[in-house]
């Protein structure tokens, strides 16, 4: 599956880049627009002030079989771009190409349903991700036992601690097959021995030639997962190069 | 289109769904399918057969007004629950690329999971009143595709207008109101007064439901008027309503 959001309706050769980000710009609408306040306001002669650009005028090109961070501080701009890259959010202007099947681990837990347990909160989700219902029969178990939840499985999730729901969202999102894989703190999931059992899933998914994008405050796991990366600040590209290179950057801002 | 296909799946599961958490507490749980719409048509049928003590006539005004009812709430299901389909699932659109269409239609389709007990209780009961006969069968099923398309088109434009404007829900049970006493559901259509025929006119509910009720109470087929202004209303609503929706899809996720 190829995905192309494009500004200036042109597909191009990507060479061997499995994300390509050209001239992305994004914004946020101004809050509280659907409120009579407002109106009250712009009857009043108040305009909104534009706000700053989350993501501006960025390119970039991930090679694929990359593992990729993108760093930065809290506003940076990292989980937007993220969302731009796997087409969540669709930017003003430019283009992402995304070569091949995506998947994100992106706020894990927030569409699981409380009342439905959590074997049908897998189906669901997988089915969301377009998944055959035999493919995610062929899985279920192999994600029961990935997330050590046991026969809380099949018990509503309302039920469950949220180490639990991370566990499951977990297993869930990368029990597929996926040619990029978006990541967004989801390695926050669980406890430690669950978090080291992320990372080993995670370095099979790239050692099977995938390609990862990622978003983390974790600079240990950042060092130890990722080879290139980006620094974003104020949503603009600051740095783009080897991740030791562009963490030290990072750490000494 | 090939992307809301590859997601059929996913709306059938979510339709099962929809419903198991419906009844999640519930001791009876999805037997109240059934047992709604059987305790209402019961009761109809006490009010109109039994304390009127009429004759046949009454058969075919019992059945007119069920099918009416039930057609209205199938309408009204549809509706209210496609209004919030699509912010309801901020989660799920937030976390991962779909189509966003596939919420209005998982919502459409639980509707209709809740209405097909109810049309088993219509046949029962027109069976055993000998209301209906083989010749109602057509305009019963095409009255009803009328209101399936009719209730996807209303129900996807109320889906759009929530993500912009969150007042829509608290007017939608004011607006259905409106739409009940419009339509002819509680009346037969001929008997409209003609100072009203206006406003029947405009309610998009009016035509199919005349032809669902009279289909099934009074074993005659309304006028082709009647079936063209149906179709017409339902096609123009549902392909409008499709395109709007796929329009302002790309910023659901900044909305929602």
């Amino acid at each position: 599956m190829s995905r192309l959001t494009d500004a200036r309706g042109k597909d191009e050769a990507h060479g061997r880049s499995c994300v390509t980000i050209r001239d992305v710009s994004f914004w946020y609408p101004p809050s509280g627009i659907r409120s009579l306040g407002r109106v009250k306001a712009r009857l009043q002669g108040h305009t909104d002030a534009r706000l700053n650009p989350a993501v501006d005028s960025i390119s970039l090109a991930i090679p694929h079989g990359a593992t990729f961070a993108l760093v930065g501080k809290n506003g940076a701009g990292k989980s937007t771009l993220l969302r731009i890259i796997a087409g969540i959010l669709r930017p003003q202007t430019g283009y992402v190409h995304v070569r091949g099947e995506i998947a994100t681990l992106v706020g894990l837990n927030m569409a699981f349903r409380r009342e439905l347990t959590g074997r049908e909160n897998v189906v669901l989700s997988a089915l969301a991700r377009g998944q055959h219902p035999q493919d995610i029969k062929a899985r279920l178990e192999l994600i029961k036992e990935f997330s050590e939840i046991g026969e809380a499985f099949e018990q509503p999730i309302r039920t469950y601690s949220s180490g639990m729901v991370s566990r499951i969202a977990f297993s869930a999102a990368t029990s597929f097959p996926a040619d990029v894989l978006l990541v967004d703190e989801a390695l926050a999931a669980g406890d430690q021995k669950f978090k080291e059992k992320a990372e080993r899933r995670m370095q099979d998914f790239i050692s099977n030639s995938g390609s990862v994008v990622m978003v983390s405050h974790s600079g240990r796991a950042i060092r130890r997962l990722c080879d290139s990366g980006a620094l974003l600040e104020r949503g603009k590209l600051t740095m783009v190069g080897a991740i030791d290179d562009v963490m030290n950057e990072y750490e000494s801002q | 289109m090939r992307k809301i296909w590859h997601r059929r799946y996913f709306i059938a599961a979510t339709a099962r769904a929809n419903l198991k958490v419906q009844h999640a507490r519930s001791y009876l749980g999805r037997l109240w399918l059934l047992l709604s719409p059987l305790a209402l048509a019961v009761t109809y049928f006490l009010l109109v057969m039994v304390l009127a003590q009429r004759g046949q006539p009454e058969a075919d005004y019992f059945m007119y007004l069920t099918s009416g009812i039930f057609a209205f709430y199938f309408l009204s299901n549809a509706i209210s629950s496609g209004s919030n389909s699509v912010t309801s699932a901020s989660g799920l659109i937030l976390q991962q690329p779909i189509p966003a269409l596939v919420f209005p239609l998982a919502a459409l389709f639980t509707a209709w999971k809740r209405f097909a007990p109810a049309l088993i209780v219509l046949l029962i009961g027109s069976v055993a009143l000998s209301t209906l006969n083989v010749a109602d069968l057509a305009p019963i099923g095409i009255s009803l595709l009328l209101l399936i398309v009719l209730a996807y088109g209303i129900s996807t434009l109320a889906a759009v207008s929530q993500v912009f404007l969150r007042d829509t829900a608290s007017a939608i049970p004011l607006l259905l109101r409106v739409l009940l006493y419009t339509s002819p559901v509680l009346y037969n259509a001929s008997d409209l007064p003609e100072n009203f025929q206006v406003v029947s006119f405009l309610n998009p509910f009016f035509w199919p439901i005349a032809a669902w009720c009279s289909a099934w109470g009074q074993g005659e087929a309304v006028a082709p008027f009647n079936w063209l202004v149906a179709t017409g209303y339902a096609l123009i609503i549902a392909l409008v309503s499709t395109a709007l929706f796929l329009s302002s899809e790309k910023r659901f996720a900044t909305h929602v």
